[in-house]
Formats: structure tokens, sequence, C-alpha cells
């Protein structure tokens, strides 16, 4: 009896991927189309009530502006975030540090509602019923990972998030730290995160034309490619869609009037991206906790 | 030290205090500051009147705000010049520097009133705080050495209880180094000297602590050579005090500081016969050692853009420490020439 409900969760969740996929996919050729709220995955019905299941979760398509639209993956990675996915169950506000620099602090936006922290709380507040996000922006001054290690624990032990967004990589390679030392003391913190129970998503360096053929910065890029890869945590492929918005918009009209920060549009676009892999994440943990019953 | 600690991945790195204890060369340089303190404001014999003492004070404090407006600006343009110079709009984003152009007047009020720090120019809008603090502690200690210790641990473990932190701006956060937990290393410093002068038995008291002080150093060494660190989510609150924090200054590090001062106080005497040239050399650095770090912040950060702008080799990073080192010697000389 519990096999036959394990086999009718798991394919309920998966038709409620697919679903979700074929919209995410048709939402792409549009600019913010509001979808029709999909049900996923289902509860773990408890033995012979398999007829009462109701869905835990209702998802909306994200935001996916056609300014935005990149070949390249907005994301990597298959990564259940378990820890968002709770919150939203116990209904209560998802906790998100955000950190960064100064693409977390908003450098180049017009306003803070214009940065890529209060979009993503936007978007995602918009795509999961019910979905409250409380965000707390913490960008990081120039600090290289090995010193940003020890802050982002106490910052995490202070504000006990239930997922961290985290910006990293770009100090690193502009200080030259060597691959191998970088990939360690990311890896450290990981684990660390991942004994606490605590979600994460990285976004990785910013894609710089002059950097793009430096082995040093790619190198940085590829460690932490590999490391989200090894460690099975979702990964912003922002160096990727960066080098893609440059290569479809020559004049660069995503960028700032310093030509490297990023504008609002850039900015809209990170958010998006950054949204589409934490739904994905949590739609994943959606679709295990079925899968598991 | 300071100097190689600002290069992050420098392969002389290994010979940094950091790498062989938990407090690392800002600790030694607020505590060294601390007992510098004493000399500013006692005499020799007779201690000096309270108005002099605090114009002394607060004339250092000026001074130390003016190097710190001067070193800050010129590392804000030697990071512009070199985003210019070499076409790489990157290097504007280093160290927190991006809102010193993307939002300048903001910044330039901020940089004036030190609310605005950029990574590895923080030590000195530090300093400036725990010399105006400062005045309150050492006024203290004329009454009692003892009141002042006291009322320094309040105010520092008040800190760490209660987070207490001074804000930055316009960037959100607090102070890299926070003034209001670091103001007891100064105090612990001048307190030492103030005590070497003031109680025979102090001497005593430190070689009877030496044998503790040296088991610390070694436990401290043990401990950063394994990796450990409390885990601040499993630590119990007030989480501040059982860490190894830096901005709150918990007080494994102070414990550390204290430590190593004790355990090579007696080396001095040894080290000063043995290494001449090489005392000679550090007390030259010694004596003129807010324009040699100054300096030593401004050549760190040319170290940093050579090693990004060409490839970090072993020789590259062995030309930029002698070359670092024979230019602070020149600034010591200038600066000792100069008055």
């Amino acid at each position: 009896m519990d096999r036959r409900i394990s086999i009718l969760s798991a394919l309920t969740a998966a038709v409620g991927l697919g679903v979700y996929c074929c919209a995410a996919t048709a939402a792409d050729t549009s600019t913010s189309t509001p979808a029709p709220v999909v049900p996923l995955a289902v509860p773990a019905p408890a033995a012979g009530e398999a007829t009462k299941r109701r869905p835990l979760l209702r998802f909306l398509n994200p935001r996916a502006s056609v300014e935005c639209k990149v070949k390249s993956p907005a994301y990597d990675g298959r990564a259940p975030l378990r820890a968002v996915r709770r919150a939203i169950l116990q209904n209560r506000p998802v906790r998100v540090i955000a950190l960064g620099s100064s693409s977390t602090v908003g450098v180049g936006a017009s306003s803070p509602r214009a940065t890529y922290p209060v979009r993503l709380e936007n978007d995602l507040e918009g795509v999961i019923e019910g979905l409250k996000v409380e965000m707390f922006t913490r960008g990081q001054s120039g600090e290289v990972a090995e010193a940003a290690a020890e802050r982002i624990k106490t910052e995490v032990a202070d504000l006990r998030p239930d997922l961290v967004v985290w910006q990293v990589g770009t100090n690193d390679a502009v200080a030259r730290i060597d691959a191998v030392s970088f990939g360690e003391q990311l890896r450290d913190t990981l684990s660390w995160l991942a004994l606490h129970k605590i979600d994460v998503v990285l976004i990785d360096p910013q894609y710089v034309e002059r950097l793009s053929g430096d082995v040093r910065y790619t190198s940085i890029v590829n460690e932490i490619s590999t490391i989200a890869s090894e460690m099975h945590v979702l990964l912003v492929n922002r160096y990727e869609t960066m080098a893609d918005l440059a290569r479809q918009n020559p004049g660069s009209s995503y960028l700032a009037n310093d030509r490297f920060h990023l504008n609002d549009l850039g900015y809209l676009c990170m958010a998006e991206y950054a949204a589409k892999a934490i739904v994905a994440g949590i739609l994943q943990a959606d679709i295990e906790n079925g899968a598991m019953h | 030290m300071i100097f190689v600690n600002h290069i992050p991945g420098l392969d002389y790195s290994f010979l940094t205090l950091r790498q062989f204890a938990i407090s690392d060369a800002a600790e030694l340089f607020v505590f060294l500051a601390g007992c510098s303190l004493a000399f500013v404001v006692n005499g020799q014999s007779q201690p000096r009147p309270v108005g002099q003492v605090v114009m002394r004070l607060l004339i250092r404090t000026f001074e130390i705000w003016r190097a710190q407006i001067v070193t800050i600006s010129i590392a804000i343009a030697m990071l512009g010049g070199s985003a210019i110079a070499f076409t790489d709009p990157l290097l504007l984003e280093w160290h927190g520097a991006g809102p010193a152009f993307s939002d300048t007047v903001r910044s330039s009020i901020g940089l004036a009133l030190l609310t605005y720090q950029i990574g590895y120019f923080n030590i000195l809008p530090l300093y400036v705080v725990l010399l105006l603090l400062a005045i309150v502690f050492v006024l203290l200690s004329r009454w009692s050495l003892a009141l002042a210790l006291a009322a320094s641990l309040a105010l520092y473990a008040a800190t760490l209880a209660f987070q207490l932190k001074l804000p930055s701006w316009p960037a959100e956060g607090a102070w890299f180094f926070n003034p209001l937990s670091w103001q007891v290393l100064i105090v612990l410093g001048f307190l030492a000297i103030r005590a070497h002068r003031q109680y025979p038995g102090w001497e005593a008291t430190m070689t009877r602590l030496w044998p503790f002080a040296v088991a610390m150093v070694v436990t401290g060494a043990v401990i950063v050579w394994i990796d450990y660190r409390p885990d601040p989510m499993s630590v119990p609150w007030p989480r501040y005090f059982y860490l190894f924090d830096k901005e709150y200054l918990s007080p494994a590090r102070i414990l550390s500081m204290v430590a190593i001062a004790i355990a090579f106080y007696p080396a001095f005497p040894v080290l000063s016969r043995r290494l001449q040239p090489l005392v000679r050399y550090c007390s030259s650095l010694g004596r003129n050692s807010l324009a040699v770090f100054c300096v030593a912040s401004l050549l760190a950060l040319a170290g940093q853009i050579a090693r990004y702008i060409g490839e970090p080799t072993f020789l590259l990073d062995t030309a930029i420490v002698v070359s670092g080192l024979i230019v602070l010697r020149v600034t010591a000389w200038i600066a000792e020439y100069q008055s």
C-alpha cells in the first residue's frame, strides 16, 4: 500500500514538474505574463486517504523579461531548497541573506527599489502563493572568501536565515587568490552552511570583457562551478548570462553610465535569474518531498 | 607586517603574525598605540596637567584624522588612475571603493566623517575614535588605574553582549573594527606602561606570568595550525565572547595579544643585542609609525594592483616586498629629517 502511495506521489510530482516546465518555457517567450496557478507536489497522504490529497505549494511562473532572455541557462544544478520550503509550509516569512559586493548593494541602480535583492524579494513573493520574504542585504567591501568566511558565519548565526544567496568570487579573482585555496575556503563555508541546514544559492563573478581571456579570473569562475556541482548547490550563471547579454546588446544597455556596474535593467535580469534558480530549488524540494512518501 | 598582511595571496604571507596566532597585526598595532599613549599623556617623572593631556590627545586625533583623509584619497585616486590606465573598470570596485565613484556626494561626506571606509584603509578611523575614547580612560586613570580598567571592560562587555556598533554610511553596515570593543586593547597597552611605572612589583609579576604566557602562545599557534574556529551557531549567548571575531575583538584575540606581549617582553633586550641592524631598522619605522603606516598601506595597494595587472610570481612578490621595505625606510628617514 505504502509503495503504491509512493509511486502515486512521485507520478503526481513528475506531472507537476512537467506542467511547470512547460509553463516556464512558454513564459520565456513573453514579457512577465501572469500564468494560472499550477499545483505542484502533493502532501504525503495518510494511509487510505489518497483521494483527499491537496497541493502543498502553489507556483506562478517566475518573471521572464524579453530583455533578459539569453542562450545560456540562468542557473546550473538541481538542489532542493528544503529550508525555504519548510519556512513556506510553516507560514512564516522566508529569511534570506543576500551576500556580495556592489551588485548586492545596488551600485548603478536608480533607486533602492531597483536593486537586485529588492527585485528578487518581489519576484519570489509574486511567484509562490503565500510566500513572504524577509531580505537582509549584506554587501561586503572587497573581502576575499577567506576573510568573509568568519563574517558570514556570525551573520548567519545572528540572523538565522533559511537561504543565503551568495555572490562570491569577484574579490578573490581580483586579488589573484589561487583558485585551489579559494576553492578550499568556499567548500569549507558551504559545508558549514549545509551542516546547519541552511540553503544556499551561489552567484558567480561578473563578466568583464577585458578579463574574459584572463586564466586566473576564469579559473575562479570555473572553480565555483565545479564546487557548486560537487556540493549540490544551485549556481546562478551570472558570468555566462552577462557575457550573453554583452554579445546581444553591443550598446551595453544593461550597464550603468560607468560601463561597469549594472543599471536597472541589469539588476532586473540578475534578480530574474536568481529567482528562477530559487523557484527551481523549492520545486525540487517539493518534488523530493512528494517522492519520498 | 601590515604591509605584507594587506596584500592577500602574497607568497610571503606565511611570515605574518596571523599564521601563528589568533590575533594579528591589527591587535599589535592598537596595543602598541596604547603603550605609546602612556608616553604622550605622561611626562618622564610628573603627570602632565589635565588640560595639556586633553589638548595633546585632541591634536594627535586631528593628526590621525588628517592622515586618514590624505591616505584614503590617494588610495581612491590610485584605483581610479589604474582603472583608466589599464582600461579596467573592475578596479573601481575594489575594497568597497565603488561608492566613491558612483555616489561621490554622499561618499565625500562619509570620508570626512570617517563613516565611509574602504577595505584595508579602516585602521586609522578606528584609531581616531580610540584616541577620543582614550581621553575618558586617561582621565579616569589619574584617580585609579583599576577604575579606568573597569570602565573600559564594562564598555567592552556591553558592546559584545548587546552587539553595539558604529554604523557606516553611505554604505549600509558597520565599521570593520568596532571602536567600542577595540578600545579595551588601547587601554590595556596604556595601563601596562602606567602600571610598569607605578608598581615596583610589576616586573616580577610579569616574570611569574611568563610560563603561562608562553603556554598560551603555543596553544594559540596549535589552534591556528589545526584551523580550529568556534562555531557561531553552537556557542552560547552572548556569542561574541566565545568566538575569534575580529570586528568585536573577542576575548580570545585579546588574550592572544597579551600573551604574546608578555612572552616576548624578555626577548627584546636579547634581540636588540643580537640583531642590531634589524632592531635599528624596525626602531626607525616605529619612531615614525604614522608616516610609515600610511605609506605602507598605499604600497600594499600598489602591490595588489601590480599583482592584478601582472602575473603574480614568486619573483614579483619578492620585488614587491623588497621595494616596499626600502621605501618604508626612506619614508622613516624623510620623516626624521623633517622633524
